[in-house]
């Protein structure tokens, strides 16, 4: 939990708990992308008395609260992905898609691919892709689905192909995970149109024992 | 071999185009050709490397799965049918058998 928080961060955390007396604001990370600050203000009294009978003066929490605000806005600023972002695809990769799918022009959005954001241990991930606006009518449906890892040592995953009598595009797997990656969705219309998400996953212990399932640098 | 065994999941009457989900199991090392034995030899890949779902006939749905798929694969995905008849499952394995299953479904 700790390891999401860059140094200068973890000081001006230390800081502003020393300033506004530990119990007076408590820390959650969420999700390694949003810092949560709860200052238990009902805490203090009119005459500004902590309920731990601490003395604390209006300028002491608003200077505590202040620092507070620091770090939201520093946390704010850390380079953690986005959760709706579509990272860059790596060089290799799109070399890959292009050859196995015929083309690179993937616009981002309409592919929902559901994986834990945590997965204790590589060797049966839950992964759902699935294309919900899509109405799978003759006109207008799901090519195909195609699903691909970074970190690997086989970046294919595995293909869906549908039909206008699959009613929806959506399936479900379990999958095996090497290490913490990226899993990049495609989906290819009727309509020759072409749509991409990304989910990071993060791995606790990989797929298999250590040294079989390491990857090259890839 | 062992014996491959196959589970299906999915509701015998639904309503005409209704759309239901229709999940599969079946019973498979699906050795990844990554894995080593314990005496140090590596295991060769075995796996199923497609998996067909057609309807009275008709192709519904079709997967290529590689050597990421989970050993015991279970598969899930959508249909609609607009008539009664009988689901068939195929599993193609890499050894050149073909896995089979196959369920009916009745529109009410």
């Amino acid at each position: 939990m700790q390891s999401c928080i860059v140094p200068e961060l973890k000081t001006l955390l230390a800081i502003c708990q020393i300033r506004i007396h530990a119990p007076l604001c408590q820390f959650w990370v969420i999700q390694d992308t949003a810092c949560v600050v709860q200052v238990e203000q009902s805490r203090i009294d009119d005459r500004g008395n902590s309920g731990t009978g601490t003395l604390v003066n209006r300028r002491k929490a608003l200077l505590g609260l202040s620092a507070c605000t620091g770090a939201i806005a520093a946390i704010s600023l850390c380079p953690v992905p986005a959760a709706s972002a579509v990272p860059e695809l790596p060089e290799w990769l799109q070399t890959l898609v292009r050859d196995r799918l015929g083309r690179s022009d993937f616009l981002e959005g309409r592919v929902v691919l559901e994986m834990p954001n945590r997965a204790d241990t590589g060797l049966s991930v839950p992964l759902s892709v699935s294309v919900p606006d899509s109405p799978m009518t003759e006109a207008d449906f799901v090519k195909s689905l195609h699903v691909f890892s970074t970190r690997n040592p086989q970046p294919l995953i595995s293909d869906y192909y549908f039909t206008p009598r699959s009613g929806v595009a959506k399936v479900s797997q379990r999958i095996r995970l090497a290490q913490t990656q990226y899993i990049y969705g495609f989906a290819i219309m009727s309509d020759e149109t072409a749509w991409m998400a990304a989910k990071h996953v993060t791995v606790t212990l990989g797929a298999c024992a250590a040294e079989i399932f390491l990857p090259d640098a890839k | 071999m062992t014996k491959v065994r196959t589970r299906l999941s999915l509701p015998p009457t639904v309503l005409k185009g209704e759309v239901f989900e229709v999940k599969t199991l079946v019973t498979h090392p699906m050795d990844n050709g990554f894995m080593f034995s314990r005496d140090g030899q590596r295991i060769p890949r075995h796996i199923i490397h497609r998996f067909e779902a057609s309807f009275n006939g008709a192709l519904v749905f079709r997967a290529d799965w590689h050597e990421a798929v989970s050993p015991n694969p279970f598969m899930s995905f959508h249909a609609s049918v607009q008539e009664s008849g009988k689901f068939d499952f195929r599993w193609y394995d890499d050894d050149g058998t073909v896995h089979t299953a196959s369920a009916e479904v009745e529109v009410v």
